[in-house]
């Protein structure tokens, strides 16, 4: 399958105006031969939306019908957007079916640990999500998202490691990370993202796709810098300060072939999960 | 007995082009959204409005970025013409405003208490003309008016409140004097500024390092370690840093907070400005 990760821009807080980036990326794309396109966290609304969340949240229904009868083709796109439940917003992620004419929720994902440190103040805003979601993409890839900050907390690929099917083939990083940590070669944000990646690649055998942010809000500059690994954990990086796309070609016959030779869990790692954590 | 092998503390370089292309990214993404024609910004002749100046040029253009000079009659010969050395060589918009006339009315009309704190009284009345110059400009012609401040100064509160401090976006806030020199170097900035000290120019033989007792050279390594990496000051000490110097920059990053702050509103509602009521400046934009 092809994957295209976006690395795009938006207006903060104007949900109209983002949808017509998103329609306008995952046109592009998917004449390129992508049938999996994914933005980055809170790709339809912006960052920095403080007080904002509680004027603009949606809910997954509203998410999806922005779709309908946008004439994409049969894709399937990633978007960020603050969830309107009917008690709590979250910080969340959807992958939904485009088609000619209706647009189908394939799944969501809640962002499950909400940053709070430094410049962060996400659970102010945001309820965190409780679990992880393994969801099914037409043509049989399986998918995970992990939203930023989840990138970042090793338990999380453990844990969808262990389940009866397996790693899922591919692994969605939407993230908005400000960048910060100019005394090295890249913002020291950056270089932790790209260790994040191989690490899920090598060590997993998950094709990673981390969408990023580019742009600029307020004080935090989103430096860009998404990348994508293939079905060989080869490494594709998108440039910094710029919109762009990377489009992967990613062989789920030899992601689960590299699973099945090689399985990174086995029953005694539960075991000792379970007597460690007892 | 234990042996001392700390040596100097030292301030990691940024890497110049990296941060460059962060900044002209921010400068360019900023004036763009807010719907501004173009830049303003005070050229002083010194380092720090220099590196705006070249960013901006970089960023969009040197004929949509305007530096006024705004000498007052003490300013120091060679300000003026280093500023128009960074003029001539970005090819950027310029002008010329002499502030004495409007710095003597507002000392003959306003400056009415007696003589206490002269100096720094005609000091701000000097960086608040220019402030009045710069917002004017914005207004006439559409221009964001661009910060030149650094972090070391900033983190010092050597500035002017809604004097020098006073601006619309500040792309060089965060980079200490150490930086703005790295920097500086990477984007040609002339070596005539580069090597001069540096000096508010608010009155005759003023240099940043007289007044402020220290080097930036030994406080920006202190700096860093305490306002970015939160070491303590006692950690600092034992590595071998100066403990006057430590003291002294540990008090002063509370004791200038003000300065950093906006006004503060007497909160009485649900939600008060700058307390909670919680907007980015870019929302909308």
């Amino acid at each position: 399958m092809k994957a295209a990760v976006i690395q795009s821009d938006c207006f903060l807080g104007d949900i109209s105006r983002n949808l017509a980036t998103h329609l306008r990326f995952a046109k592009m794309t998917a004449k390129d031969g992508a049938t999996l396109v994914v933005f980055p966290e809170l790709s339809l609304s912006g960052y920095l939306l403080e007080d904002r969340v509680k004027d603009i949240a949606l809910t997954a229904k509203q998410v999806t019908e922005l779709f309908d009868g946008t004439g994409l083709p049969d894709i399937v796109i990633g978007v960020g957007f603050p969830e309107r439940t009917r008690g709590a917003i979250y910080n969340a992620y959807a992958l939904i079916r485009c088609g000619a004419k209706k647009a189908d929720i394939i799944g969501i994902q809640r962002k499950v640990n909400l940053p709070t440190y430094g410049m962060f103040d996400e659970a102010r805003h945001f309820r965190a999500g409780s679990s992880l979601r393994v969801h099914e993409l037409p043509g049989g890839a399986t998918a995970a998202v992990l939203i930023c900050e989840d990138g970042w907390h090793p338990a999380l690929p453990v844990a969808l490691a262990q389940l009866p099917e397996g790693m899922p083939h591919l692994l969605v990083v939407p993230a908005a990370s400000p960048s910060r940590g100019y005394r090295g070669e890249r913002p020291s944000n950056l270089e932790g993202w790209d260790h994040a990646a191989e690490q899920f690649s090598r060590v997993y055998g998950a094709a990673t796709l981390t969408a990023q942010r580019v742009g600029v809000e307020d004080s935090l500059i989103f430096a860009g810098g998404s990348t994508a690994t293939d079905h060989n954990g080869t490494i594709t990086r998108a440039a910094l300060f710029t919109e762009e796309t990377i489009i992967v070609d990613i062989d789920i016959e030899a992601l689960s072939r590299l699973r099945a030779k090689a399985p990174v869990v086995s029953v005694r790692d539960r075991e000792i999960l379970r007597s460690t954590l007892a | 007995m234990r042996r001392k092998t700390a040596g100097p503390l030292t301030l990691p370089p940024i890497n110049g082009p990296l941060t460059a292309d962060a900044l002209v990214f921010f400068i360019r993404r900023e004036v763009e959204r807010a719907g501004f024609e173009g830049v303003v910004l005070g050229l002083s002749g010194g380092i720090d409005s220099a590196l705006v100046a070249f960013l901006a040029a970089r960023a969009i253009g040197p004929r949509r970025v305007t530096g006024l000079m705004l000498p007052h009659r003490i300013s120091s010969k060679g300000s003026v013409a280093d500023a128009k050395m960074v003029v001539r060589t970005l090819g950027i918009r310029s002008h010329l405003l002499d502030i004495s006339a409007a710095v003597d009315g507002v000392e003959r009309d306003l400056m009415t208490a007696p003589g206490i704190h002269r100096q720094g009284r005609l000091g701000n009345a000097m960086a608040r003309v220019r402030m009045l110059a710069l917002f004017d400009h914005s207004l006439a012609h559409r221009a964001m008016v661009l910060g030149t401040s650094n972090k070391s100064e900033i983190a010092l509160g050597y500035a002017t409140l809604f004097g020098d401090s006073a601006s619309a976006v500040n792309p060089i806030g965060d980079l200490y004097k150490t930086d703005v020199y790295v920097l500086s170097r990477h984007l040609g900035v002339p070596r005539a500024l580069l090597d001069k000290p540096p000096s508010a120019d608010l009155w005759q033989g003023q240099t940043d390092e007289g007044e402020i007792g220290f080097r930036y050279a030994d406080i920006d390594p202190v700096l860093h370690r305490l306002l970015d990496r939160r070491e303590t000051p006692a950690a600092l000490v034992a590595r071998g840093a100066d403990p006057v110097l430590v003291e002294f920059l540990s008090k002063k990053l509370l004791t200038t907070h003000y300065k950093r702050k906006i006004p503060v509103i007497a909160k009485l509602e649900t939600r008060t400005f700058g307390v909670d009521f919680l907007y980015a400046k870019d929302i909308l934009s």
